[in-house]
């Protein structure tokens, strides 16, 4: 490309203080610790000067640039290297020895390999760059401007280079404008973790706060300015270890679902799921109001699956896209030494082809990539066919010596282009001038992966180090023409996170998914994963598993798959089964503790995903693994490439001068200092917005900061939203400000009524600090406190004016009067078995539990028929229990429980809790012993209350690393005393 | 060659007291009669030169008085150099609100501290209620420099300023109270020094 060009393509990628002084094309070396590149494809060098309107000074850097062919510029910045003071320049003829001289004189005198070397020392202790040019000339104007940089450039120190961020931005140098869609795991990060430190009266590092919120309320708003609707992409994923086996018409159902999937287990119990109301779901309750208000928290829990997916069967759509992940495709030893060819893959595609019936002649396959046993296939609709382009493959091993392959991954990236006439173009838009200029049209990447990693019960540590591994070195190559794609060993060449990174990791995409057989287990004794199995009522049986599942855990603790999405699973576990004398009722084999292992996950930012199904059939039963389904939808967002770069380089001009002087600073004003609540009480959650408006000259960006450095920006009970913020002149944004209160919140606010109050300081970069006051008028409740305070009110809760009306220990009642108050109104069931399938009532509990905190009468005439207020007050007996701060089981006491062996033990046991605990126990489980009693099967009713109350009563100690105890022991000790 | 010094300095005293008008006299020589209540703090800066070209650079932090916002006042004072607390001459409770402020200065902020009492709106005497001599006698006993200044006319605004200026330096080396004045944007210094010096304090009463 001449210089010219080259000069235009760079200034298109800059911001309006910024310019370019010389460019050249060379063989990039640099000398980081780790790698060196000379062998790949030549670099784009550029000097970039920027000049600083305040300071009136010029600094300058280099740009390294790699080409993208789907870059308008068709260029991408890889690296940014500052010129500081110091910083040297040395030309000098290439060394021979780089010289292969067993080649013919022609190729050793290729351009590429003669020339000359510029060593460019950045600055002291920097690691060196080197370009290598043939032209002299070209590389003689750059070191010149190079050095008229550096008589300008500032010393090396903290904090620098302000400017260069918008290019770098993000842990892993995440430029803002790229062709390449961000990181995921950067941009699923909340914004607010990633700025300075701060605190009241101590700002941070404002300069970069700016440019990090600004460069998030760019993209944002470059999108919304040319948004078009979104194109729902309808996407079903498989995966399926299938033990070496041939497929049999058996995977239909897998491959095209069923009318009833991700409803299947459901169907087989029409009852309410428990859980529904239980004190964990209530703080999910409250937790996901923060959620969805929160645009800058990482998304979570997928939730509303259930809803959703009979929506979605319902409507009978047939997917656009089949993605199936396969592993042990092939056993045979051969298999691992070398490539058995695409016989295992054929049999499989078209057995899927097969099984896919009248529809199948509306699709094709796309792609597919195989390394040993593990293949992934790609299938879509052939209407849709000219949507999907550059298309990659990739596959890493991670098995023996860590290339073969018989443990790793394979990945397939692709990009998607909403076709012009998008069913969801709502007001019917279609503009004609889309279909003369299709490529015009953003495409969204779309990446999957498939993988299958170590065995083992024990190792889960080691499946989280071969997760992180995997992510690392499943990278597809920057250009799409070396596309053969075997990455090495960990030792191998391509450390994708060395100096310039010649690969384009997985989770530079839009959505991520990917298919997991990761031999994730569970942490629990195999007889009682089996006994839990077979026995629990179906509503708790996978729950209550699934506590236990190393991958949910490690997903929690961020140990891995930290940032990713996987549904509600309500399939019961896929491994292993067998056939034969080895196996238990259920049909899992004796020798190896059933799991989860097969999972189907997501990640996405630029594209939402909603999953509309996940599903395990058990109905395909070829292998010793069940297959397992997900359903999703992709919102893949449709706007014009160039409308949005437009957009984009006009927001940039608007935010580009930083204000230089008092009369520029950046002025908020806050629509009101003071935030009243009001009355607030127990499961109480209330939302009142403030706004913020840009009332100075420039844009504004603003952060709540702590009042003490790493400190809570907010207390327990209040929460946020958004932490931080970006505004034009002019511009208002809304603040929410969330009060809960909930178990966690009460507990610490009980036992008296008291006024919150609380300041809130929202800092103004380069600006002034505001205050913003919060009250609350706090009436307490009878949940969340300890059962000795119960036992010591003098009357009903809210009448309490303070601790030292409290009766003394030796005047404390028996038993707190509230837990008898509830136990006493559910005396009149005789029949608990309708109860338990009846639906929880949330607004009956509420009053219920109002009137235990009041003392008033419960305003039922209660007639005992009544299923709906009988449910009402057995659901707040189970949350007033599960609320307590200690558990009536001390957790120390709990691994004593679990070793009893008789009813006249467990009695004993007894003793050892406080006296107001026993009187607790006696009377709740005494009057569940009766209710079990006159049901109709004693002793399966005994056995379902049991799974109920039992985490209630005995609920897990939540220290980290607390060794857990089995629920099913758990029971079992409950047993003793409501059974026969 | 001149000297340069930068401090943090933040201006405590009830609401309406005057401390925006003062800061907004000594930094921009202007004055309002119409102002608003400060909700929350404002970081400004001033340089003063001395007689012996001795520049001080000030960065002012100008709190709100409001008796609701006092728990966030020493978040504030906590790593500055000197404090300006002011009363109004007009209003003898404004005084005594002074006093508290000062004994939780003294109690709670940096030992070395320079505190200076001013009383503001010196152009009311005709409505005084705080004499010359009980405020003098009081900033004497507790060591304190004094003055009486003018926001609305300027009287004495600059001049306290100067003064707390020349004491600065005085009370430590140059080299550590540069420092210390943590710059925004650079607070991060400010940050860790001001942790060492609430944990070096064995003394200090526990301020939670
Ligand atoms: N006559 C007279 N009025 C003054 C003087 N200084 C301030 N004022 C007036 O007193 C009122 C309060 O002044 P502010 O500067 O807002 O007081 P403040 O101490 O910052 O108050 P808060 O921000 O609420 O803490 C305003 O109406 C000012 O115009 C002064 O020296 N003389
Ligand atoms: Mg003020």
């Amino acid at each position: 490309m001449p210089i010219a060009e080259l000069l235009s393509a760079v200034r298109s990628l800059l911001l309006p203080a910024d310019d370019v002084k010389a460019v050249v094309e060379a063989d990039v070396t640099t000398v980081d610790a780790t790698n060196t590149n000379s062998n790949d494809e030549p670099r784009i060098v550029a000097v970039i000067s920027h000049r600083d309107a305040s300071k009136i000074s010029l600094e300058g850097s280099l740009f390294i640039f790699r080409r993208s062919s789907t870059h308008q510029a068709g260029l991408e910045i890889q690296k940014v290297v500052p010129i500081y003071k110091n910083a040297s320049f040395n030309l000098a003829q290439s060394r021979r020895d780089t010289i292969d001289l067993s080649r013919p004189s022609e190729a050793a005198l290729s351009p590429a390999r003669t020339g000359f070397d510029l060593t460019i020392s950045p600055g002291p202790q920097l690691p060196e760059v080197i370009l290598r040019v043939s032209d002299v000339r070209t590389l003689r104007i750059f070191m010149a401007e190079c050095k008229s940089l550096e008589n300008f450039a500032p010393p090396r120190s903290g904090n620098g280079f302000p400017w260069i961020l918008p290019y770098t931005l993000g842990k892993n140098s995440q430029p803002i404008i790229s062709s390449t869609p961000p990181d995921l795991r950067v941009v699923n990060e909340p914004l607010f973790t990633l700025l300075s430190e701060a605190s009241a009266g101590m700002p941070g590092d404002d300069a970069a706060d700016i440019l990090l919120v600004q460069s998030q309320w760019l993209r944002a708003r470059a999108r919304e300015m040319c948004g078009r609707g979104t194109y729902p992409l309808r996407i079903r994923i498989g995966t399926f270890n299938v033990n070496g086996k041939a497929p049999t018409e058996e995977i239909a159902t897998w491959i095209r679902g069923t009318s009833s999937e991700g409803t299947a287990d459901r169907a087989s119990y029409p009852l309410p799921p428990v859980d529904r109301i239980s004190p964990i779901s209530l703080e999910d309750v409250a937790r996901d109001v923060f959620s969805i208000n929160s645009s800058l928290s990482s998304t979570s829990t997928v939730s509303g699956l259930a809803t959703t997916t009979d929506r979605a069967f319902a409507e009978n759509v047939t997917p656009d896209m089949l993605v199936l992940g396969f592993q042990e495709l092939d056993l045979s030893t051969e298999a691992l030494i070398y490539s058995t060819g695409s016989a295992k893959e054929d049999a499989w595609c078209s057995a899927v082809f097969e099984v896919l019936g009248p529809q199948a002649i509306l699709y094709e396959k796309l792609a597919s990539k195989q390394l040993v046993g593990m293949l992934i296939i790609i299938i879509v609709k052939k209407a849709l066919r000219s949507a999907f382009s550059d298309i990659r493959v990739c596959a890493a091993g991670a098995g023996i010596m860590g290339v073969m392959g018989n443990k790793g991954g394979t990945a397939i990236r692709l990009k998607f282009t909403p076709p012009a006439l998008a069913p969801t173009d709502a007001d019917g838009r279609t503009a004609p001038s889309d279909e003369a200029k299709p490529h015009a049209r953003h495409a969204s990447v779309l990446t999957f992966v498939n993988a299958h990693l170590a065995a083992f019960d024990e190792m889960v540590e080691r499946r989280n180090a071969d997760f992180h591994d995997l992510s690392r070195r499943l990278g597809f190559a920057t250009d799409p023409r070396l596309n053969t794609g075997i990455t090495g060993g960990s030792n191998g060449a391509n450390g994708a996170n060395s100096g310039i990174t010649p690969m384009i990791s997985v989770y530079e995409s839009d959505a991520l998914f990917w298919m997991v057989h990761l031999n994730y287990r569970l942490d629990l004794p195999d007889a009682d994963v089996r006994t839990i199995l077979r026995t629990w009522p179906p509503e708790s049986r996978c729950s209550t598993l699934l506590k236990y599942d190393q991958l949910r855990n490690a997903m929690q603790s961020h140990r891995a798959f930290g940032s990713f999405a996987e549904a509600e699973i309500s399939h019961v576990p896929t491994y292993r089964f067998s056939s034969g004398l080895t196996t238990d009722e259920l049909g899992y084999d004796m020798k190896r503790r059933p799991a989860w292992t097969d999972r189907i996950l997501h990640l996405s930012a630029g594209v939402k995903v909603h999953q509309l199904a996940y599903a395990g059939h058990p109905e395909v039963t070829l292998s010793d693994h069940r297959p397992v389904s997900a359903v999703f939808e992709a919102e893949v967002p449709i706007f014009e490439q160039r409308e949005h770069d437009a957009a984009l380089r006009h927001l940039l001009r608007q935010v580009a001068d930083l204000p230089a002087d008092e009369d520029t600073r950046p002025t908020l004003v806050v629509d009101t200092s003071l935030v009243d609540f009001g009355v607030v009480r127990y499961i109480h959650c209330a939302s009142q917005v403030v706004s913020v408006r840009n009332s100075g000259k420039v844009p504004c960006a603003f952060r709540f900061v702590p009042l003490d450095l790493g400190g809570s920006i907010s207390p327990q009970w209040l929460q946020v939203t958004p932490l931080a913020g970006f505004l034009l002149p002019g511009e208002t944004a809304p603040i929410t400000f969330t009060l809960i209160i909930n178990n966690k919140t009460a507990a610490q606010l009980n036992p008296v009524r008291k006024t919150l109050n609380t300041a809130l300081v929202l800092h103004t970069a380069l600006g002034k600090d505001h205050f913003i006051s919060i009250a609350a008028d706090y009436q307490p409740t009878c949940f969340a406190n300890t059962l000795s305070l119960l036992t010591r009110l003098p009357g009903p809760i809210r009448l309490l004016k303070s601790e030292d009306d409290l009766l003394p220990e030796n005047r404390a009642h028996n038993a707190p009067q509230e837990v008898m108050r509830l136990v006493q109104a559910l005396m009149g069931v005789v029949d608990i078995a309708p109860i338990l399938e009846t639906w929880p009532d949330t607004s009956l509990v509420n009053t219920i539990q109002a009137c235990l905190d009041s003392g008033d009468e419960f305003p039922f005439s209660h007639e005992p028929g009544d299923t709906q207020i009988a449910r009402a007050f057995w659901d707040a007996l189970l949350l007033l229990l599960g609320s307590l701060k200690e558990p009536i089981v001390p957790y120390r006491l709990q691994h004593q429980c679990i070793l009893m062996t008789s009813r006249d033990e467990a009695f004993e046991l007894l003793g050892e809790l406080m006296p107001a605990a026993i009187n607790v126990w006696i009377s709740v489980t005494a009057f569940l012993q009766f209710l079990c009693g006159s049901s109709t099967s004693p002793e399966k009713m005994a056995r379902r209350i049991s799974t109920i109350y039992a985490p209630v009563l005995l609920p897990d100690d939540p220290t980290p690393n607390a060794n857990p105890i089995s629920p099913l022991a758990k029971a079992d000790f409950l047993l003793y005393f409501i059974a026969g | 060659m001149s000297k340069q010094f930068q401090f943090k300095l933040v201006l405590l005293g009830e609401s309406a007291v005057g401390k925006s008008s003062l800061v907004l006299r000594f930094v921009k020589d202007q004055f309002d009669d119409y102002r608003e209540s400060t909700i929350g703090a404002a970081f400004l800066t001033q340089t003063v030169t001395l007689e012996d070209q001795t520049t001080v650079k000030f960065e002012i932090w100008d709190t709100a008085g409001q008796e609701r916002y006092k728990s966030l006042a020493p978040m504030y004072y906590r790593n500055a150099n000197c404090a300006v607390v002011v009363y109004d001459i007009t209003q003898s409770t404004s005084l005594e609100k002074a006093r508290t402020w000062i004994r939780e200065l003294q109690r709670q902020a940096d030992p070395s501290i320079v505190i200076a009492l001013c009383g503001n709106k010196s152009d009311l005497s005709a409505r005084r209620q705080v004499s010359e001599e009980e405020a003098k006698k009081y900033a004497e006993e507790e060591g304190l420099m004094w003055a009486e200044t003018s926001a609305k006319s300027g009287e004495g605004v600059t001049e306290i300023f100067t003064a707390i200026a020349k004491k600065l330096p005085l009370t430590a080396a140059p080299s550590s109270r540069a420092g210390a004045a943590g710059r925004p944007g650079a607070a991060k210094s400010g940050v860790d020094l001001n942790k060492q010096a609430a944990g070096a304090g064995p003394n200090e009463p526990c301020n939670c």
